[in-house]
């Protein structure tokens, strides 16, 4: 077996089994905070917060494993091209494994508790909803992966600019910029208010995503294919 | 595939900014031999091992391996392991989970060999990495270079904070290697005298050029030193090649290039064959 192989199925070994742990834990975490609002007297609580986990789990789970295995993967011989496509397949995995699990246990709560879902309320829209979880979800992973060579090759100072600057430009650049032309405003604001489902306009935030998810993937591979090893070396 | 077997570096160039490390190097290490790679802080020898397994770019120029470019080449790569100045393995992992992790991607790689090795530095494995001393850290990563079956061996300074004995230890326990698996061994090391009884050919390099190869006892053969009384040594030393000299209170070493002239020589000198840490300073010094 080649040691791209071995790599992937280490990785994709190394998610399935701490995304089972997280998935335990939320699952007791969650289990005992129902107990407890019964014991109170509560009754059955629905909660919201999964969609927040799996987000944070998303992030940190890239961030840390890039961490940990990008210098082991070049210590072992692979290229970074290897390493790359490695990394990529991972992002899509994790995506795909918390889209799966998002849309199940929507489902299986739905059967359990009617009217009472954590995450949806209807059945009719399962494919679209899986697509759409599985965009944010690559979305997400895909930048924190960027962000984490970025760090890398330019150091937590300047990564933390350019964060920081990214949100100043969406959240303020962005609508200045729009508001130059006449109608831009309003478009903009149509456009943020899409994204939010109002209308509800699926496709939109799906484009979106993908576009954000290709481009930092784009940005991890110039980022990663003339760094030094010495860039991925323990305690960076 | 080619034929051509050894790593061969044609014209390589790094720069770092405005500092060239390499210099349009040239030199082919031949296989089936242990090599010294001899320089001074900053020479280029560990950019040149860097190069050669894939942790650094050229700015110009290739390293082959067995006739094979080696960056960015997984069936190039697959012939070498480099044990690097800094690592690149996680220091939250645990030693001997390290080396059972490695089984999977080095064929040949036996952790059980990984471990017998530690014990015999005396290094506990069920200890994290960052728990270990820098000579212990030195010490995992030898044990991990050592079992494995790579056709290249490339170790750039690999006795970094071992005592005495731990340094005789992997002298002994990098000459059994050799014996059993034959295979490349290149030594970048400051501690000439050291693997001078190991190595078959020396490279030395300074300020990223090639100052020479050849074999270890071609080199030993190459030169003598003389001391004696200053005024002696200058009379013998008058139209042969002096690399350098040292002196102190009225006695003075000159240290030449070539075969030792007994016509020339008086009872008053005294000549030694050449040791190569003292060919070494002297080439290095001379160049500076």
């Amino acid at each position: 077996m080649t040691k791209f192989k071995v790599a992937v199925r280490y990785v994709l070994k190394k998610l399935l089994k701490q995304s089972a742990l997280f998935v335990v834990c939320t699952a007791i975490g969650l289990a005992a905070l129902q107990l407890l609002f019964s014991v109170l007297g509560y009754g059955f609580v629905s909660f919201s917060g999964v969609d927040s986990f799996i987000i944070i789990f998303l992030i940190f789970w890239t961030v840390i494993t890039f961490g940990k295995d990008a210098g082991f993967f070049l210590q072992s011989g692979l290229t970074r091209w290897e390493m790359f496509l490695i990394f990529a397949l991972a992002v899509v995995a994790e995506a795909f494994l918390f889209a799966l699990l998002s849309v199940v246990l929507a489902l299986v709560m739905q059967g359990l508790w009617p009217g009472h879902s954590l995450l949806y309320t209807t059945g009719s829209f399962v494919l679209t909803v899986f697509i759409q979880v599985f965009l944010l979800n690559f979305a997400v992973a895909s930048c924190a992966l960027a962000a984490t060579v970025l760090q890398r090759r330019i150091g937590t100072g300047w990564t933390a600019v350019v964060v920081i600057g990214l949100f100043f430009f969406v959240t303020i650049g962005l609508p200045a910029l729009f508001s130059l032309f006449i109608g831009g405003i309003e478009a903009y604001g149509t456009f943020m208010a899409s994204l939010m489902g109002s209308p509800y306009a699926p496709a939109l935030p799906a484009v979106l995503y993908l576009v954000v998810s290709l481009a930092a993937l784009a940005l991890t591979w110039l980022l990663l294919r003339r760094a030094n090893a010495d860039r991925f070396a323990a305690g960076r | 595939m080619s034929e051509e077997r050894g790593i061969r570096a044609e014209g390589v160039t790094k720069r770092y900014g405005h500092t060239k490390a390499l210099d349009n190097v040239s030199l082919t290490f031949e296989p089936g031999k242990i090599h010294a790679l001899l320089g001074r802080n900053g020479a280029g020898k560990s950019t040149l091992l860097g190069i050669a397994s894939n942790r650094l770019f050229p700015t110009e120029g290739r390293v082959l391996v067995d006739g094979e470019p080696v960056t960015e080449n997984p069936s190039a790569l697959a012939k070498v392991y480099a044990l690097g100045p800094c690592d690149l393995y996680p220091d939250t992992w645990r030693v001997d989970k390290l080396y059972q992790k490695l089984a999977a991607f080095y064929e040949g790689f036996n952790p059980h060999t990984a471990l017998s090795i530690a014990e015999q530095f005396g290094l506990e494995t069920d200890v994290t990495v960052d728990a270990l001393s820098t000579g212990y850290r030195t010490v995992y990563r030898l044990a991990i270079a050592l079992a494995t079956t790579d056709d290249y061996l490339l170790l750039d300074e690999p006795v970094l904070g071992l005592d005495a004995n731990a340094r005789e230890l992997f002298y002994q326990l990098l000459l059994e290697d050799y014996l059993e698996k034959q295979r490349t061994i290149i030594v970048a090391t400051h501690l000439i005298e050291e693997v001078a009884s190991l190595v078959e050919q020396v490279t030395v390099i300074d300020h990223g050029h090639v100052l020479l190869q050849a074999s270890a006892e071609e080199l030993r053969a190459s030169g003598y030193s003389v001391s004696g009384r200053a005024e002696d040594v200058d009379a013998y030393c008058e139209g042969r090649e002096v690399l350098g000299v040292d002196e102190l209170a009225g006695l003075k070493v000159a240290y030449l290039r070539g075969t030792f002239d007994a016509v020339a020589a008086n009872e008053r000198l005294t000549f030694a064959p050449m040791n190569l840490q003292k060919l070494f300073v002297k080439l290095t010094e001379r160049n500076n």
